[in-house]
């Protein structure tokens, strides 16, 4: 399977009255877009604004991010599942307007008081201390701003949410059809180097399979409770991984962070240079018993040995006691014979001096820290406020206290901030030991 | 937390599904919980046993409370109560 | 000109050794002992305004004095900088050596470097402490390191009184104290993950970034004689709290707990509590709360005389264990543990998710 990605990087973007790619400047038919994304009865209202890198603005209701991408040729097309049919992806051409996402931000309350599933929105700064600690700090952004319909279920307004930011999304990359991209990289696994190691990635994945979306999606379809299994990594650069969208939370990647995997990136890169890309394992995590989580990480470490695998990075999306489940995983490799490499964000609490993670094993003697998500951030005061909300409610709790967003803000960890944990090592965070 | 309460003199007998990881922060009597969400009892069972099982999970911690330990020792509920 | 004063036992300031390990503290208006050494090392630029003296036992028999006095020297000599040791493998010297640094630096607001071997037990309480203006070098087992270790310490104090900004533990080469900081570096983390899994594969050296952690044994509690006879008393970190969350607990990152009342009841009426915790599946738990609190099955055994009658507290503690820092959660073990040893209870049914 051979997928070419077209770039065709966007610097400006403009409001108009038509749909237009010319020079790296996105011109936008806002009210095809609005009308659009309005013929959707469960989405009461929306307007579109545009933010640039700089400006002193603030946006609020976060739900999910997404970069626009089409597919110009090869079977399927992208988004597969959920704004067309079940098709596979992952071979062709696909264009991908880089600088700029769409950012899909919703007024939505929800039904689920606590746990697991209690929707989230995040924020985000794009100048000052803010936009520096979001990997989306210093892109483009063509904000959604959507009030849904009062009473929606979660499967609504999930739905809702993402076909309009996906339907957005693909409209625009569909500008570039027929213009000639800035550059072209190819991704194609089907050579493979005898002399150089085979090395996979296991994803874990954290998913709540008694809600109605899980939280990670593959071609639509919610992963719920089941075993290990082998995608290709060219389906994520033609967008079959998808999330929850009612729930836009910093430790969580979204949309984007699938599109844009930089593990999957990076061992693409490398491929045929240092290392064959031998596969990517998805490993769904969070088993609630001792004996299901140990079940799944000798199920993912038999996955990556049958696929030859010499070495694993091994890497997470979660919180909380899945982290188990991936240390197992280290563990159930490495006895096998094969080299891991854990990627992780850390806790540490406010001042580094908390542990940095929740559980060790002994055979994780090759880890690289992504950075802390516990360190409290102080925010500046905005000029403009773009998004749904102009209260934010920065702790999830029934009854919990809500602070303007349009002042500064203190905010006791990144999870609020969109991109505001770097749960893959896509930036250059580290935690350095004082 | 629990290691506190044991560094003042009290015995705590510690009730998780992660009974590894209570091990490996040397909590000292660890009793076997059914699952993370529901430690004490299985909702899949009928009411009855399920209060039975509750009943078993507690007289363990009982009994990890006058047992004499030495370091992380973990406790086995007897989970097989239907019969 | 920069001033230190340099901090020794009665044994690096010449005075003599075990025989006068009683002696209180006292200062020598100038260098004695190791601290000619210290000043010596340090050079023209630098003054080692005093020399500092205590005995080794006289400190651990009467601390809160010894720290005093050492206090009013440095603060009256109006030091930059504070040198403790070298202690090498002496566990008492070393353990003194971390205490007065961080009081002084507490106190004063002045960096304090010291220095001793790696196996030195006051390493531990050094970790545990985590202060960031105090530093520990290393050094050989014992003094016939002397002359190293005094130039260590000068090269370090000198970085530190000139203002420079000290870097990583593993750079710079103290010991590192276990704060760690947020930073960026020179390449991504997923560059990092491919080099460093590469190297491993190749059986070529690598550093991890983020090394495994073991934790402190604690010595078991006595057990329960006579269980008829004891107090018991329930915790959980299930969340599990009166419907509507009267003391706005959130679902993560808690930092106070409450007690709440069990007295009356033979069990806990689903409807009438909910489970306040980001963590977990709360469905479970907000049909029965008895997964969290066993109130059902306690009462039972009560009632069959496992447990004395009347002797289930009156009351259960709750905090929602989501996230708790490890900080926070041992200060509420504290508060609660006084609260319970308050009430006579004897022994802790703990339920966790």
């Amino acid at each position: 399977m051979r997928l070419e990605l077209a770039d065709y990087p966007v610097a400006e973007i403009r409001l108009g009255r038509k749909f237009e790619y010319r020079a790296g400047t996105l011109e936008v038919d806002q009210p095809a877009l609005q009308e659009t994304i309005l013929r959707d009865g469960r989405i009461a209202e929306a307007s579109l604004a545009v933010v640039c890198p700089g400006d002193r603005a603030r946006i609020t209701g976060i739900r999910d991010i997404v970069e626009p991408r089409v597919k110009a040729s090869g079977n399927g097309q992208v988004f597969p599942g959920i704004l067309g049919p079940v098709e596979a992806v992952g071979a062709g051409r696909t264009h991908r307007l880089s600088g700029m996402t769409v950012i899909a931000t919703a007024e939505y309350e929800g039904t689920v008081r606590a746990g697991l599933g209690v929707q989230r929105s995040a924020l985000l700064d794009s100048w000052g201390a803010g936009a520096a600690v979001s990997k989306f700090g210093g892109l483009l952004h063509l904000v959604l701003i959507m009030k849904l319909r009062e009473g929606l279920s979660e499967l609504d307004a999930h739905t809702a949410i993402q076909t309009a930011e996906f339907q957005v999304a693909r409209r625009l990359a569909e500008t570039t059809i027929g213009i000639e991209a800035a550059s072209v990289e190819a991704f194609d696994l089907s050579q493979r180097h005898p002399d150089l190691p085979n090395v996979v990635l296991i994803q874990g994945c954290l998913t709540d399979d008694h809600h109605v979306h899980s939280g990670v999606s593959y071609y639509g379809l919610p992963i719920r409770e089941s075993l290990s299994t082998v995608v290709h990594p060219n389906e994520l650069l033609d967008c079959a991984m998808a999330v929850n969208a009612t729930r836009g939370i910093g430790y969580f990647p979204i949309t984007w962070d699938w599109q844009n995997h930089p593990l999957v990136l990076g061992l693409y890169r490398d491929h045929g240079r240092r290392l064959n890309f031998g596969g990517m394992i998805l490993q769904r995590i969070r088993y609630e018993t001792f004996h299901g989580k140990e079940v799944i990480a000798q199920n993912a470490a038999q996955l990556a040995a049958t696929l030859g695998a010499a070495g694993a990075l091994v890497t997470w999306l979660g919180s909380g006691n899945a982290f188990v489940d991936v240390m197992l995983t280290v563990r159930a490799c490495e006895r096998r014979g094969i080299a891991t490499v854990l990627v992780t964000y850390e806790y540490g609490g406010k001042d580094g001096i908390d542990a940095p993670l929740l559980f060790y094993v002994a055979e994780a003697d090759a880890v690289v820290s992504t950075g802390s998500r516990d360190r409290w951030l102080e925010l500046p005061e905005p000029e403009r406020l773009v998004g749904p909300y102009d209260r934010v409610q920065i702790l999830s709790y029934p009854g919990a206290p809500v602070a303007q967003a349009q002042g500064k803000l203190t905010l006791d960890a990144r999870d609020m901030v969109i991109g505001g944990v770097d749960n893959w090592g896509k930036e250059s965070w580290i935690c350095n030991a004082y | 937390m629990s290691k506190e309460l044991e560094k003042a003199g009290l015995p705590v007998a510690l009730v998780s599904a992660m009974y590894p990881v209570a091990e490996q922060v040397r909590a000292n009597r660890i009793v076997k919980g059914v699952s993370i969400p529901h430690p004490c009892g299985d909702p899949s069972l009928p009411q009855d046993l399920d209060a039975r099982l509750r009943r078993e999970i507690v007289q363990t911690a009982l009994k990890a409370l006058e047992a004499e330990v030495t370091g992380p020792t973990v406790f086995t509920p007897n989970m097989a109560v239907s019969g | 000109m920069t001033t230190i004063v340099h901090v020794v036992n009665q044994f690096f300031a010449g005075l003599g050794g075990e025989e006068k390990a009683g002696i209180s503290v006292g200062v020598i208006e100038s260098t004695a002992g190791a601290a000619r050494g210290l000043q010596s090392q340090l050079g023209p630029d630098f003054k080692v305004a005093c020399t500092i003296y205590y005995g080794d036992n006289y400190f651990h028999e009467h601390s809160e004095e010894a720290i005093n006095a050492i206090l009013e020297a440095v603060r009256s000599h109006d030091a930059q900088a504070l040198v403790a040791g070298p202690a090498f493998n002496s566990g008492r010297y070393g353990m003194s050596c971390i205490e007065i640094c961080h009081a002084v630096a507490t106190a004063l607001n002045i960096p304090c470097v010291t220095a001793m071997h790696e196996e030195n037990p006051a390493i531990g309480t050094y970790r545990d402490i985590a202060d960031a203006r105090v530093f520990c070098l290393p050094t050989t087992e014992t003094a016939t390191g002397m002359t190293d270790a005094l130039k260590a310490l000068a090269k370090f104090v000198s970085k530190l009184t000139r203002g420079e900004a000290i870097g990583p533990a593993l750079q710079e080469g103290y010991f590192g104290r276990g704060i760690r900081r947020l930073e960026r570096t020179d390449r991504t983390g997923a560059d990092r993950a491919i080099d460093m899994l590469l190297k491993k594969i190749n059986h070529e050296p690598f550093t991890t970034e983020i090394p495994m952690e073991e934790w402190d044994d604690i010595k078991p509690a006595p057990p329960l004689d006579d269980l008829k006879a004891r107090n018991i008393a329930v915790i959980t970190t299930s969340g599990v709290v009166p419907w509507g969350n009267p003391d706005r607990f959130k679902t993560y990152r808690n930092t106070h707990w409450r007690k709440y009342n069990i007295a009356e009841l033979k069990a806990l009426e689903p409807g009438k509590w909910e489970a306040v915790h980001g963590g977990y599946n709360v469905a479970y738990m907000n049909k029965n709360p008895h997964y969290g609190v066993p109130l059902d099955a306690l009462r039972s055994l009560e009632a069959d005389g496992v447990i004395g009658a009347g002797k289930l507290y009156p009351a259960y503690y709750v905090i929602p264990g989501n996230q708790g820092s490890p900080a926070v959660m041992r200060r509420v073990g504290q508060e609660i543990a006084a609260d319970l040893k308050k009430d006579n209870v004897e022994g802790v049914l703990f339920v966790a998710t």
